[in-house]
């Protein structure tokens, strides 16, 4: 089954984790998902976040120019 | 590959722009000097991410501390190498007249924290403060020329608000330099316990990054560490207080915003709107100067700032057309209106205000890094509202 997908590419700075942080406390269900980015800093940030909610976060490079996060709860 | 030779052909053509500003004979090396160093700034920002939105907004927001940290360390660093400038210039700051030449020490009024109030706001919504926004231009971003542009109204609406400002608070306030009151040693050793308490209290209650998978340091990981992945915020804040220095050394102090302000004064003027602006053009800061003709220093410098951070983008393979989404463009609009007002009435923005402006040990500096604290909280609420 595919892992539903968060999408902050192309968003202002600051704005995509708090985007990401709603989407894992309100609509993830607890189940692990991935998110798509394109910002180095705002992939590190959300570590940070996953680690805040007791989530493990793997970033990774999604093709030449983006970046791919999965989250799962611990 | 492309990218290599892209990068190549644009910091030749800074190296050349260099040597063309450059006058063997002339006293005033300035000019050329300013090339180098604004490239300089330019990457140490690109590379360390040194944004001073994610500074304020991720400490509330996410309780990341490190670009928090990275700001310290420039302070720490900058105040210290203006200190030696400074002893150079004048010897005895407890009996000096006037303030040392060209350091951005301003009236440290009610209006700096207004200023800061509002660029703090805008820096938030913005996503990026009017340094952030230019060296983000160097990735490709296409929302900074929108935040930038929308700035350069923000200032027509400091200037209007100017004199009420100069009547009620710039005029009157005063302008407070430290070392006149505590002298080199007092001043250094205010600071740095400062400096120590505020790094102290970042990492007691902050939290530390998870760390990354370990890995031997080889060749290839130490030349991916410098110039693709990103330079820890506390390395780049270093840099960027040696820099400044250097900058001060020369009589220019670290600044982007007095090139922005004269453009929006000169099409002001060129549009029939004139503006009654009290005092501005005596103050110390970044203050918007109509009058030189041609490419003033600070053109130079924020234009070597792009160029610099092109250079870094491309090498790092993290230059692209940024679009982004309706949506970024209006917040960067509204953002850049703020930022411009802010920066207006405050002589400066997080660069020439916050960073010149404390290394110099002027309160003002101070001042409005508390309006910035307290507009980058309200605008946290305003992003995690809309998110």
């Amino acid at each position: 089954m595919n892992e539903p997908t968060v999408d902050i590419r192309g968003e202002p700075c600051g704005m995509p984790v708090l985007r990401v942080e709603k989407f894992l406390l309100e609509q993830s269900g607890g189940a692990a998902f991935t998110v798509l980015g394109d910002h180095e800093q705002t992939m590190d940030q959300l570590r940070l976040l996953a680690s805040k909610h007791g989530w493990t976060c793997d970033v990774g490079r999604e093709g030449r120019d983006d970046w791919r996060a999965n989250f799962k709860p611990r | 590959m492309v990218r290599y030779g892209a990068a190549a052909v644009v910091a030749a053509a800074l190296f050349v722009w260099a040597l063309l500003l450059f006058k063997p004979y002339d006293a005033d090396r300035t000019k050329a000097f300013l090339v180098p160093a604004g490239a300089a700034f330019g990457a140490i920002l690109q590379r360390s991410r040194f944004c001073f939105a994610s500074g304020f907004r991720d400490l509330f927001l996410l309780r990341d501390r490190r670009v928090m940290l990275g700001l310290l360390a420039a302070l720490a660093v900058g105040s210290a190498g203006y200190l030696v400038v400074f002893g150079l210039r004048v010897p005895d700051a407890f009996h000096t007249e006037g303030f040392p030449r060209a350091a951005h020490i301003s009236p440290a009024g009610w209006h700096v924290i207004a200023g800061g109030l509002s660029f703090g706001l805008g820096m938030v919504l913005a996503g990026g403060c009017i340094s952030g926004s230019l060296y983000r231009l160097g990735e490709g971003n296409l929302t900074a020329p929108v935040t930038l542009a929308a700035a350069g109204l923000g200032y027509w609406l400091g200037f209007l608000a100017w004199p009420f400002l100069w009547v009620n608070t710039v005029a009157t306030a005063p302008v407070v330099w430290l070392p006149k009151h505590l002298g080199w040693a007092g001043s250094m050793a205010l600071y740095l316990a400062a400096f120590a308490g505020l790094a102290a209290l970042l990492l007691w209650k902050f939290p530390a990054m998870p760390p990354k998978p370990a890995e031997p340091v080889t060749l290839p990981v130490a030349l991916r560490r410098g110039f693709r992945d990103g330079w820890p915020a506390v390395v780049g804040g270093a840099a960027i207080g040696v820099l400044a220095t250097f900058t001060y050394q020369h009589n220019q102090p670290l600044g982007v915003t007095s090139e922005l302000g004269r453009q929006s004064r000169q099409r002001a003027n060129e549009l029939g709107l004139t503006f009654n602006l009290p005092g501005l053009d005596q103050m110390r800061g970044c203050s918007a100067i109509v009058g030189e003709s041609g490419l003033t220093p600070n053109a130079i410098f924020v234009l070597s700032l792009v160029g610099g951070s092109l250079v870094m983008a491309l090498l790092a393979g993290e230059f692209r057309w940024r679009v982004g989404r309706p949506r970024t463009y209006l917040l960067g609009a509204v953002g850049g209106v703020l930022l411009g007002f802010g920066a207006m009435i405050s002589l400066g923005c997080t660069v020439g205000t916050l960073l010149s402006g404390v290394m110099a040990f002027s309160l003002s500096g101070w001042l409005f890094a508390l309006g910035l604290a307290g507009g980058a909280w309200a605008g946290g609420r305003v992003l995690k509202a809309l998110a």
